[in-house]
């Protein structure tokens, strides 16, 4: 009789525990899936906000640009492409955050961009020059408009879609291949319908452009010739080969180059050496290994890069740039023609601070762009150019430099004025010829802050 | 009057805006010490493994992209966009990232570029996208292929 009772005691306490961890299961489980689920409305919730903002920058857009299209006074104009200017950037920003493959919409984003950039041109080069804007400029922006309207039209019919429907942007992140999304082939009809616009055609001017390299002259070198250029470039400066390889061979470039890669024998570090196919020159260096602190200073340093740039034959390079941590410094040179730097043609280095040996070095940019120049003398004097500056600037110094241009073709002589206000460090670059302020370039640093390694 | 001062300053607030403000001649733009270590954490978690040379590659094609039109004009913005890199989407991004990784960080921000401006980098023998062959290849480093 005791023993059934014991037994149904026992068994009563089995039921019971194994019910509570059940309950514990159950309601562990719920609220797991509470969690991701909240988790994954967060994530939604993001796109949504994401695409909001894209329909109403869109919208933003087309507005300003009407509100140009229709004015006539000048400052209204400037106040609408600055507006434009600035959905143009917010817009991409949004369509940036949506999870699109945005190789797809290409086109979209590229009439948005050339939508600031003309506007901003607009700005600059007419309006602040107290120019009207012709008919060929309306009728550019008209075209803008055009497109526009279609963008925001077919947004303001995605975003109904996607009201009714409750579609959801994450859903795109797992689709397959060839899977369809109702929001995805509504992106893929703006972009198709924006195809089929003709090209809007803007001078020169209006986009950024960087400098092109000039093709290397030279005889075109073999692949051994080129082994045996790096090898001997690296046994000239720094060490012994255990093994050296061709790994590639580029031609899609401007600038050929073979890439070569070798074996330090001493510390089997690999060393990385890039030579132009035309001339066999090293274009690049790059080795790596880990540094002991620093024991010598920048100078020393700069010494040292000076003596290894005498050696590779250079004359009249001036250093205009250091950039110094713990374990090594950047260093980049530039030539000096008639008291005149020229930016373009830069020499990089970077040298390590423990021993002085030099771990990086690229001298592409002077190879490529460097020629004998023909500079005339500057029209305005260093003393007209300093009583025009800002009266804020502290000058520390004046010297003439040789720049390009963001938005056209060519070099301009230049003053460079460094000076100091507001506690930070500028360089300012005004035209020797014409006294305008061409680019201004902030030169100190922010605040470094000490980083967490995971070794 | 009181309107046409309006307009002035909006005129300097813009070009403030507009001037671009590299901090040195060689680097590639103003970037902070914390972008250093973001490009580091997404150098880490995309080229471990890759030799030094690698690294900074890795690096100079985010910085490319901050500069390019295409893509946005933020190393946040560039990290960040919705599946563009591996290491964000499977969250290696967030490892501690190697000393290496933080050096390569400091030299793509300083200006070194090995890949000549690329715009994209992938390792062709795990490659899963079409679409990413159609690029021009301008290098190989390591594993990974450059290009435009």
């Amino acid at each position: 009789m005791q023993n059934t009772n014991r037994k149904l005691k026992t068994v009563t306490i089995i039921l019971l525990v194994s019910l509570f961890l059940n309950v514990i299961a159950i309601w562990g489980y719920q609220r797991l899936n509470t969690n991701q689920a909240r988790l994954e409305i967060g994530v939604e919730n993001g796109y949504q906000r994401s695409f909001l903002e894209l329909s109403d920058d869109v919208e933003q857009i087309k507005l300003q640009l009407a509100h140009v299209l229709v004015s006539a006074s000048k400052e209204q104009t400037i106040l609408g492409l600055a507006n434009l200017w600035r959905s143009v950037y917010g817009a991409i920003n949004s369509l940036n955050s949506l999870p699109l493959v945005l190789e797809e919409l290409e086109q979209t984003s590229a009439f948005l961009r050339d939508a600031a950039e003309y506007s901003y041109y607009l700005i600059r080069d007419k309006l602040l020059d107290e120019q009207q804007m012709a008919a060929q400029e309306w009728n550019k922006l008209e075209e803008f408009y055009e497109r526009v309207k279609v963008v925001q039209e077919e947004l303001s019919q995605i975003q109904a879609q996607i009201l009714n429907e409750s579609l959801r942007f994450s859903d795109l992140a797992n689709l397959e291949d060839d899977e369809e999304s109702a929001i995805l082939s509504a992106f893929r009809n703006i972009e198709s319908q924006i195809d089929t616009f003709p090209v809007i055609e803007l001078e020169e001017g209006v986009r950024k452009i960087e400098p092109e390299p000039r093709e290397i002259e030279g005889d075109l070198i073999s692949e051994q010739a080129a082994i045996a250029l790096a090898e001997d470039f690296y046994q000239n400066f720094f060490g012994e080969i255990a093994e050296s390889k061709l790994e590639f061979t580029s031609t899609a470039n401007k600038t050929p180059i073979y890439v070569i890669s070798l074996i330090n024998s001493e510390d089997r570090e690999p060393v990385y050496i890039e030579v132009s196919q035309h001339g066999g020159h090293i274009l690049q260096m790059y080795r790596y290994r880990f540094f002991a602190g620093s024991t010598l200073s920048v100078e020393e340093a700069e010494k040292i890069a000076e003596e290894f740039l005498s050696k590779m034959g250079f004359k009249n390079l001036a250093l205009i740039d250091n950039i110094a941590d713990n374990d090594s410094v950047d260093l980049t040179f530039v030539p000096v023609e008639k008291g005149v730097y020229i930016y373009s043609d830069m020499i990089k280095l970077m040298v390590a601070l423990d021993n002085g040996e030099i771990m990086s070095f690229d001298q592409t940019s002077y190879i490529t762009r460097h020629y004998q120049r023909n500079i005339e003398a500057p029209k305005l004097s260093k003393e007209e150019i300093l009583s025009k500056m800002n009266p804020n600037l502290k000058v520390q110094s004046i010297r003439l430099a040789l720049i390009t241009d963001e938005y056209s073709v060519g070099e301009y002589l230049t003053y460079e004025v460094r000076g100091e206000v507001v506690g930070e460090t500028f360089a300012v670059f005004v035209d020797a010829n014409s006294g305008m302020e061409r680019r201004i370039v902030r030169l100190s640093e922010d605040t470094q802050y000490q980083f967490n390694t995971s070794d | 009057m009181h309107k046409k001062f309006l307009i002035i300053s909006l005129i300097v607030i813009i070009l403030a805006l507009v001037v671009e403000q590299n901090n040195s001649y060689a680097g590639k733009g103003t970037y902070s010490s914390n972008d250093t270590y973001m490009l580091a954490k997404m150098i880490n978690g995309e080229a471990r493994g890759e030799p030094y040379v690698g690294m900074v590659a890795v690096g100079a094609v985010i910085l490319n992209r901050v500069e390019d039109k295409k893509f946005p004009d933020t190393v946040y913005g560039v990290c960040f966009q919705p599946g563009a890199f591996d290491a964000v989407s499977d969250g290696q991004y967030y490892l501690e990232p190697s000393q290496s990784a933080i050096n390569a960080a400091k030299a793509a921000i300083n200006g070194w570029d090995p890949t000549y401006g690329s715009l994209y980098y992938w390792n062709p023998k795990t490659a899963t996208s079409k679409w990413i062959w159609s690029r021009t290849i301008i290098t190989q480093i390591g594993e990974h292929v450059f290009g435009v």
